[in-house]
């Protein structure tokens, strides 16, 4: 029996290749049942070089208070991220006040999901978020603080923060089942997106207003090649992790790149947790 | 910034109900109100995922705005608009043309009827090549869609309805703010952050 080339490219396998391939696949199956008899040890898949162990999320129960405390901690967590910047006294006259003011919404908000928090059955919750905080953060602004350009990093992350603010509230606005609790993220929501535009406005004027990802071609950067951020970067209201380059180059010229995210499992103030603050 | 001033657009507000219409819009929201009261207690698991029939009338009054808006958004560009304003209602006009689209998508009808009435009573003040005079009515406009959204979003029972609407109103509040840099019409961060905007009352239509 010959092997012939068929039209399409493919071979053809007479009946001899067929037992040859049979006889294989015999021998293979048996080599991994014995392999696989009287395994001990951890069964996890296999890790390669250094890597922070894995912490499993709780297993709580998540509830509208669940969902609104994590709400206010977020808010205060972004709070705190402009509180630091005010403090560092990069921000001009017209930036400080622009900061003073989402400070101010920011707390508002905060409160305003605590007083939310208590009307469901829950504890309000009066702290940063500590996920957040260790891992986003405190990294974030000792980035930020040792940058070649400090002032960038911080409208880029203001925008950031406000965008992915937003997201949640956009996100929680939908999985409250209490309508004064939904009715609130909502408005948040509508705000924190109008923050996140006047940043990117009050940045770049004009230049900031679309991006032109939407118009499909892909996203422009600076001379740095750091992403620029727009007052408008997608059709709808986008729920997706962000992307954010800051800080110094290092000696290759790259430079450190936080992802942002809604809050998830491991980042969610459980009821069962005790405040940090 | 320069001080906002009046608004060349009047648009008619949900309350009060002054007219016949807007009285049985308002008797509709009562209506839907009641149904939305019901579904409060319900657990989040057992709201549908797709529209129900009460869901789709008022998305058929939401998608008849977002083609009203991307026909004003038009009007203004053959009326002449250059620039970043005409930049600007481009990618406006399309934005809600998708709006449109999926809502419609999501209700399962075509997005091919605009609110003529909305239409008529905002066309003049698009129909303009000034950028100040575009940026004012669009900036009205934008806030405008997002209030009404938000006053329908309660009313809505099913999960994808209400996910759709979140999503569109946030890019409203933002494109809502450009338009304000733009035409710089705000006089403070009041003006740009809680701007004065009443609803549409929308719900006249989804009850007839």
């Amino acid at each position: 029996v010959t092997r012939r080339p068929v039209a399409d490219g493919a071979a053809r396998f007479g009946r001899r290749d067929a037992i040859k391939l049979g006889g294989l696949t015999i021998s293979m199956a048996a080599i991994v049942a014995a392999c696989g008899e009287d395994r001990e040890g951890d069964t996890s898949p296999g890790r390669v070089g250094y890597a922070p162990p894995i912490t499993d999320p709780p297993d709580y129960p998540i509830d509208d208070a669940v969902l609104l405390r994590t709400a206010s901690s977020l808010e205060l967590t972004i709070a705190e991220v402009y509180q630091t910047a005010l403090g560092t006294d990069l921000l001009d006259a017209e930036k400080v006040a622009l900061f003073e003011r989402l400070v101010e919404d920011h707390l508002a908000v905060a409160d305003e999901m605590g007083e939310l928090t208590e009307s469901v059955g829950g504890e309000a919750w009066e702290c940063t978020n500590p996920w957040y905080m260790n891992r986003l953060v405190e990294p974030l602004i000792a980035t930020i603080l040792a940058s070649d350009d400090p002032m960038r990093d911080i409208l880029n992350t203001a925008n950031a923060l406000e965008s992915i603010a937003a997201a949640t509230h956009q996100t929680l606005t939908v999985d409250l089942t209490d309508e004064a609790a939904s009715a609130a993220t909502l408005v948040a929501a509508t705000l924190e997106s109008r923050h996140a535009a006047a940043i990117a406005t009050a940045a770049r004027g004009a230049d900031g207003y679309v991006s032109p990802a939407i118009g499909g071609t892909g996203p422009e950067t600076d001379a740095d090649g750091i992403a620029l951020k727009f007052a408008i970067t997608d059709r709808f209201g986008s729920t997706g992790q962000i992307e954010l380059v800051v800080g110094a180059p290092d000696v290759n010229g790259v430079r450190e790149t936080f992802l942002l995210q809604t809050p998830s499992l491991n980042a969610l103030i459980y009821n069962e947790l005790e405040p940090s603050c | 910034m320069t001080p906002k001033g009046l608004s060349p657009v009047d648009l008619d507000p949900a309350a009060p109900a002054t007219s016949r219409r807007s009285l049985i819009g308002a008797l509709g929201a009562v209506g839907l109100a009641g149904a939305a009261a019901l579904s409060i207690a319900r657990p989040a698991s057992a709201a549908p995922t797709s529209p129900t029939e009460g869901d789709k009338a008022l998305l058929s009054q939401a998608m008849q705005l977002e083609l009203t808006a991307e026909a004003l958004y038009r009007t203004a560009l053959a009326a002449g608009l250059s620039g970043v304003g005409a930049d600007l209602a481009a990618v406006f006009a399309e934005n809600h043309a998708a709006y449109a689209s999926e809502i419609a998508g999501a209700a399962g009808f075509s997005a091919d009827t605009r609110n003529d009435e909305v239409f008529d009573l905002l066309e003049s003040a698009f129909d303009t090549s000034d950028a100040d005079a575009f940026a004012e009515a669009a900036h009205s406009l934008e806030n405008t869609a997002a209030a009404t959204h938000k006053t329908l979003m309660p009313e809505y029972e099913s999960l994808n309805a209400r996910r759709i609407t979140a999503s569109i109103i946030t890019v409203q509040a933002r494109m809502a703010t450009v338009l304000s840099d733009f035409g710089g019409l705000s006089s403070g961060f009041d003006d740009l952050f809680e701007p004065d905007a009443e609803a549409l009352d929308l719900t006249a239509g989804a009850t007839s």
